[in-house]
């Protein structure tokens, strides 16, 4: 077998069997360091490689934000302004990010192949790889499995969305319920990391110690795999009771929630950042209603500066934390909007040229890539599926996607679509 | 042809003009020679209907939001998405006679000039309204009250009143003799901003008064179902102005999916409105104010704005055309047909169609 | 020819005259293959609980457990196991469980849960033959009674149908074999997707104009399926074909004689070649071992912990049941026995392999669960699990009595996991939802295995309902325990009524410790004092 320093995600089958059994669901958690030997679990500790992908559901468009063309036909009616890079112009609907633009990467020929949602985002967070006839994991969970916890108290995967939350396994696809996601609903943990207001923190101890007096007695002369993961699984979750304030938006800085807005993707752009300090490995902050076939201006007019000012207060504050360099950051949609404009003057989806904005962990500061036609509608030659983006994000986090395969039932997958290579243009 | 009889149920599109882009603005101008329109392509088009001859004024530096045109005509106001207002002499010069650099912080969204022609007034995203001198582009005074983007503006017949429409549904009464606040309308319902919604949907797109000033129309949509689609039911809101309160509710009975942007009332109390529908046709729908159902509708494409001629018997429509091209990509393989979507201004004539003559 | 729907009797060979029943013949195979010592009998305090739990499908009551620990009778373990066999419960749970594993919770296609349901519970009540069921559920149209089998059908989803049909009457996971040979299992080839692919691809659902009804039937087969490997540039074909038989050779019909009957009612015209019935015809008979071995693999594995072949949709060369012998003599008299379920389930059940300890023998550290040395513990379904938290607390059955006005509001569950409501569930089915939403894998998902969850544990630590039942209320156990003076009355009552066994020397000591340190608050340290039993191991598997 080979020994990468991911070689558990080729391991045998049995290997497979045995995990499954002791790690409980989205566990990567605890448990997870036991799985890898020393050595390995050291080195992935000491990349403390994270990711916070901004997911606007939908399509955010392209001539509203990273690339205005205001000569276009088909141009909006915003103005175009410089950014902190000579020569490169965004709208004036990003002013924020403008002034930051020489920390990040912009993909403006991203050339993707669904423009339906139905399979869009699936196809998209999943990387779109060859079909082999099992449903592939979106990019958080494989993150989960690839690289598991960078703070073995904290579930590796979490993400923060408008509406319900919950612990929500469908993301995991075939790794299996255990690499799901931890899901706050509008930024809040679910309800059963609480406490009940009738059980005392004293009380609640002195009940534990009795739960495991109890499971000491009865595992003394029994097999231990089961009787230990359930064991596991309650200290997990009295490690993520302990960790709550890190999900508590009153202890935010009054000032950071000004600097990152009051709306809720501002919010849970800020609380992402809170997320990414605790050491979680992988955060997704997700908005919903990104896709304005009608009244795209505007809706644009109101929408975009909604991820503007958190996600360039973002970039700066990791910087200024000394985390922008391990931290990746993405801010992508399911695809772009039509360059032509609707009778609803809306803007449609448009998978043929669009644009993804990435930072931090080995981008390139100040990149701007990818030659499209005079008028934005097309990219001037191949451009990038979202394939070569996933061997992009993977590379960066230290995981070979030409030598890390997952193995299911007995089957070696690429972790992303062969056919595709990493974004070199646009990595240090 | 202003002779005959206004019967809006016998309309027929009288003429039409074509544009390779999408304009949202057409009026006719005070003595009927001309229409001019704008849009998107930036520019301010001229068509002299005789001879139909063509100019075209080149000064603003992205999409047109508003055209008017001074009662005395001579005089053109364009104004655009940056905040420009150019004043035009259109018949004699391609060149703006004044211009005014920052009339808005960021967008116009509307003209109206006084019948008098003394005052244009400007409103748009600072939801500021603001009156300049007509001659000069001068400033005369600013009026703030609303909180919100101004989408729409109108005065009353008697040139005493301006209204003043925005995006949360509120509408303001302002007295122009002198320049004062008076009262506000509640146009609410066509505002929407479910919980779920990142976005203000919908507000009052279109306004216009009565012509014996009693009533004022105020058009937009309701119950905007998500700030994606921004689906919802068209509707007017018809104020009767002595009690500040909704007399009546217009509604459509054909499909439409967008707010009203346009509404016209006729000399004899008919009004006519236009909405908007996704990629399919809308309707141009008349009714009688005191009736919530229409007298009548005409399906066309989706149009943005709609001008009556002086003769009060030809009602013209910024109509979209689709260019084959709208709804969801990929269309790589159709690279080199990929063109913007166009307009047709079309002109209703609003009363029965003269019998044609048989040759022979 | 192909109309003749072939019910092929199965001989009705049983053991030779004076040969060991099967219980017998299990334990000497795995005895004689043990290489090592095994556990000793469980006492009948386990082994009540475990019947109870894997055949009826809960945990005893407190009388139930004190009638059979007093039964004197030599024979009282295989009366009960017949007792539980002919009762309502077991029913019951073998519906859940046989609906869990077809369906694997999947809302599918038209037939209702309780239709479904019934049809399940209906078999289980008489002789459930596999083989008679199996034939049902493949062959449904929705024309006569067997029209609630039509559920496993689902909306008709042809590679749906090809990898389930595969995986749950064949044992094999052909998933990675849609898109090329399987790359680890030699045997497995893409030919053998697309051979079932092929008896199911004429398959597709319609309304009748009249009754409004969706049927399944079959359109015409027009050749053969073409499929192509992503590693390959070649293109392959195959009819009809299970794995291991001969491929069906697709009829060429006259012009115009390719129908059996003509459309009707908006029901398309019937085609006289219909490979789907061919499958439910040709796979669930003797001579398919995959069938077969199959079979008795997935019941050993319901009834001990493990299958012989593990997983179990991994039945191939490269991976041999752990006891060969045991599998060929299982097969054979399942067959014997006419596919029936409930005999198999009674023959394990009886045997002392099922009714070891799940303690280990003397002196050994630890024993592969391969080996059946000693009885290893399984994971309880949702379903099992709710029931017996709710028997353990004495809240059973005012909470299943729980409805909801019918003009209530849907009860907002995700709001109810999310805390941004308050509101609490008003109805058993919603209780239930929630237990399954906690504890059952994601539809699509087997629910083979004992996964202990972050957020599963999280659920029984901090649950207002869990909680709830653990207060004095309604004359449940806590509230019956509070009126207990005695210590040891009061751990007998509660080990019990959680545990189903009496308590031993160490634990009675450890709850009076705890009441005497909690004298002024003793409600809630009795409730304490439950909820540390429901959250153990113990309690948490059926061991």
């Amino acid at each position: 077998m080979k020994t990468t320093p991911h070689g558990h995600a080729c391991g045998s089958l049995e290997h497979d069997i045995s995990r499954r059994q002791v790690l409980g669901t989205l566990g990567g958690a605890a448990g997870f360091g036991s799985l890898l030997q020393p050595g390995i679990a050291e080195e992935i500790t000491k990349q403390k490689k994270q990711v916070c992908l901004i997911w606007l559901d939908g399509g955010i468009s392209q001539y509203e934000s990273w690339h205005p063309l205001p000569k276009s036909k088909f141009a909006g009616p915003f103005r175009s302004i410089k950014t902190s890079i000579p020569g490169v112009h965004f709208s004036e609907l990003v002013p924020h990010t403008a002034r930051i633009a020489h920390k990040i990467s912009v993909i403006r020929t991203m050339a993707t192949k669904d423009p339906n949602h139905s399979t869009g985002v699936p196809r998209i967070q999943r990387g779109d790889p060859v079909d082999r006839g099992v449903e592939y994991p979106h990019l958080g969970s494989a993150v989960a499995k690839l690289l598991g916890p960078a703070n073995p108290e904290l579930p590796p995967y979490i993400w923060i969305k408008p509406g319900n939350g919950g612990f929500i396994a469908r993301e995991a696809g075939f790794l299996g319920a255990q690499y799901g996601t931890l899901a706050l609903g509008d930024g809040k943990p679910p309800i059963h990391i609480h406490r009940p207001g009738s059980i005392s923190a004293e009380v609640d101890a002195a009940r534990n110690a009795l739960r495991r007096k109890a499971n000491e007695r009865f595992s003394a002369y029994r097999n231990a795999s089961e009787i230990d993961a359930y064991e596991t699984s309650y200290d997990m979750a009295q490690q993520l009771m302990a960790r709550k304030d890190i999900f508590d938006d009153s202890e935010l800085d009054e000032k950071d929630r000004e600097r990152y807005g009051s709306h809720p993707l501002g919010r849970h752009i800020l609380q992402a950042r809170r997320l990414l300090e605790a050491g979680v490995r992988f955060v997704k902050v997700n908005s919903y209603h990104w896709d304005t076939h009608g009244d795209n201006f505007n809706m644009s007019q109101r929408l975009i500066p909604q991820v503007d000012r958190p996600f360039a207060a973002l970039v700066n504050d990791l910087e200024d934390r000394g985390m922008l360099d391990h931290t990746l950051l993405i801010v992508m949609s399911e695809f772009g909007r039509t360059p032509v404009i609707n009778s609803r003057l809306g803007r449609d989806h448009w998978p043929d040229c669009w644009s993804v904005v990435l930072a931090g962990c080995g981008i390139k500061r100040g990149a701007i890539i990818g030659e499209t036609t005079a008028d934005g509608a097309f990219v001037n030659g191949e451009g990038y599926d979202i394939g070569h983006l996933f061997h992009t994000i993977y590379t960066l986090l230290g995981i070979n996607p030409r030598k890390t395969h997952y193995r299911y039932k007995g089957q070696k997958l690429d972790i992303a679509h062969g056919d595709c290579e990493p974004i070199r243009e646009v990595m240090l | 042809m202003s002779a005959a009889p206004l019967d809006v149920k016998k309309a027929w599109e009288s003429r039409s003009i074509k544009h390779e882009r999408q304009l949202f603005r057409a009026q006719f101008s005070p003595d009927g020679r001309f229409i001019a329109a704008g849009g998107q392509d930036k520019l301010v088009h001229i068509w002299e209907l005789e001879g139909e001859k063509k100019k075209v004024l080149d000064g603003h530096n992205t999409w047109l939001s508003s055209l008017v045109f001074h009662p005395k005509g001579g005089k053109l106001f364009s104004a655009d998405y940056l905040g420009v207002i150019h004043c035009w002499d259109y018949e004699n010069s391609t060149r703006p006679l004044w211009t005014i650099a920052e009339a808005d912080r960021d967008n116009v969204r509307a003209l109206i000039l006084t019948p008098d022609g003394e005052h244009l007034i400007s409103a748009g995203d600072d939801g500021v309204v603001k009156a300049w001198k007509a001659a000069s582009g001068k400033p005369v005074t600013t009026m703030e009250g609303h909180g919100e983007c101004i989408f729409s503006l109108a005065i009353s017949p008697d040139g005493k009143h301006l209204v003043s429409g925005d995006l949360l549904g509120a509408i303001r009464q302002w007295s122009l003799q002198p320049w004062k606040p008076l009262r506000q309308l509640d146009a609410s319902p066509l505002h929407t901003r479910e919980e779920n919604f990142i976005a203000d949907v919908g507000g009052v797109r279109s306004l216009a008064f009565s012509p014996d000033g009693t009533l004022l129309a105020a058009g937009g949509m309701k119950e905007a179902k998500s700030n994606s689609f921004c689906p919802g039911k068209p509707t007017v809101l018809v104020f009767d102005l002595e009690s500040g309160k909704v007399k009546t509710e217009l509604k459509i009975t054909g499909k439409s999916d967008g707010p009203f942007n346009a509404l016209r009332f006729l000399e004899d109390g008919t009004l006519a409105g236009h909405t908007e529908m996704l990629h399919t046709a809308s309707e141009l729908t008349f009714w009688k104010t005191s009736q919530p159902e229409p007298l009548h509708s005409i399906s066309n494409g989706s149009a943005y704005d709609l001008s009556l001629h002086p003769d009060g018997r030809q009602l013209l429509a910024a109509t979209y055309v689709s260019g084959g091209n709208s709804g969801n990509g990929a269309r790589k393989r159709f690279h080199e047909k990929y063109l913007p979507n166009t307009t047709n201004l079309r002109i209703f004539s609003l009363f029965a169609k003269p019998e044609e003559k048989q040759p022979g | 020819m192909f109309r003749a729907f072939c019910l092929i009797l199965t001989g009705i060979a049983t053991m030779a005259q004076g040969a060991p029943p099967l219980h017998r013949e299990i334990d000497r195979i795995i005895n004689a293959q043990a290489g090592g010592p095994s556990a000793t009998i469980s006492s009948d305090a386990e082994f009540f609980r475990r019947v109870q739990l894997d055949i009826a499908g809960t945990i005893p009551d407190t009388g139930q457990v004190r009638a059979f620990l007093n039964d004197k009778s030599a024979q009282k373990r295989a009366q009960l196991i017949d007792s539980l066999l002919a009762s309502e419960s077991f029913a019951v749970h073998w519906t859940d469980r046989l609906s869990t594993m077809l369906l694997e919770r999947q809302a599918l296609g038209k037939v209702t849960d309780g239709q479904w349901r019934a049809y399940l519970k209906r078999s289980m009540q008489g002789t459930p033959r596999w083989d008679v069921m199996t034939r049902q559920m493949l062959a449904a149209t929705g024309k006569d009674e067997s029209r609630a089998a039509m559920k496993f059908l689902g909306n008709g989803s042809h590679h749906r149908l090809t990898e389930d049909v595969a995986r749950l009457f064949l044992g094999m996971n052909l998933k990675c074999a849609k898109c090329h040979d399987h790359p680890s299992v030699k045997e497995w080839k893409q030919a053998h997707y697309w051979g079932l692919y092929a008896y199911l691809k004429q398959t597709k659902q319609a309304t009748n104009s009249k009754d409004k009804q969706v049927y399944f039937v079959e359109s015409l087969a027009t050749g053969k399926i073409k499929f192509q490997s992503v590693f390959e540039d070649n293109e392959e074909q195959t009819g009809p074909r299970l794995p291991g038989r001969p491929e069906v050779t697709i009829p060429t019909f006259e012009k115009g004689k390719e129908f059996d009957k003509p459309a009707e009612d908006g029901l398309p015209a019937v085609p006289r070649f219909r490979p789907r019935e061919l499958l439910a015809r040709d796979l669930p008979v003797k001579e398919n071992t995959h069938f077969v071995h199959n079979a008795v693999n997935r019941i050993w594995f319901l009834m001990m912990g493990r299958g012989l072949v593990h997983p179990l949709d991994e039945m191939h060369g490269g991976n041999p049941p752990s006891h060969p012998e045991l599998r060929a003599v299982l097969a054979r008299e399942f067959v014997a026995h006419q596919f029936d379920l409930k005999w198999l389930l009674r023959e394990i059940a009886l045997s002392k392999s099922y009714q070891r300890s799940s303690l280990l023998p003397e002196g050994v550290k630890t024993v592969a669960a391969s080996s059946y040395r000693t009885a290893h513990p399984k994971a309880m379904s949702p379903e099992q699990l709710l029931k017996a938290i709710l028997k353990a607390t004495g809240n059973l059955e005012k909470v299943t009595a729980m409805k909801t006005a019918p003009d209530a509001e849907k009860f907002n569950r995700r709001g109810y996991f999310s805390g941004t409501h308050g509101e609490m569930p008003k109805s058993f089915e919603e209780i239930r939802a929630i237990f399954l939403e906690t504890f059952a894998q994601p539809a699509g998902e087997a629910e083979d295995d004992f996964l202990p969850g972050l957020n599963r544990s999280l659920f029984l630590m901090n649950d207002r309902l869990v909680m709830h039942w653990l207060e004095p209320h309604d004359g449940n156990l806590v509230q019956g325990l509070g009126k207990i003076q005695d210590p040891g009355k009061i751990a007998e009552e509660m080990y019990l009524s959680v545990l189903a066994r009496f308590p031993e020397e160490e634990e009675l000591q450890t709850l009076k410790d705890y009441l005497e340190k909690n004298a002024t608050r003793r409600d809630a340290a009795l409730g304490e004092l439950a909820w540390a039993l429901l959250t153990s191991t113990e309690f948490r598997l059926n061991h």
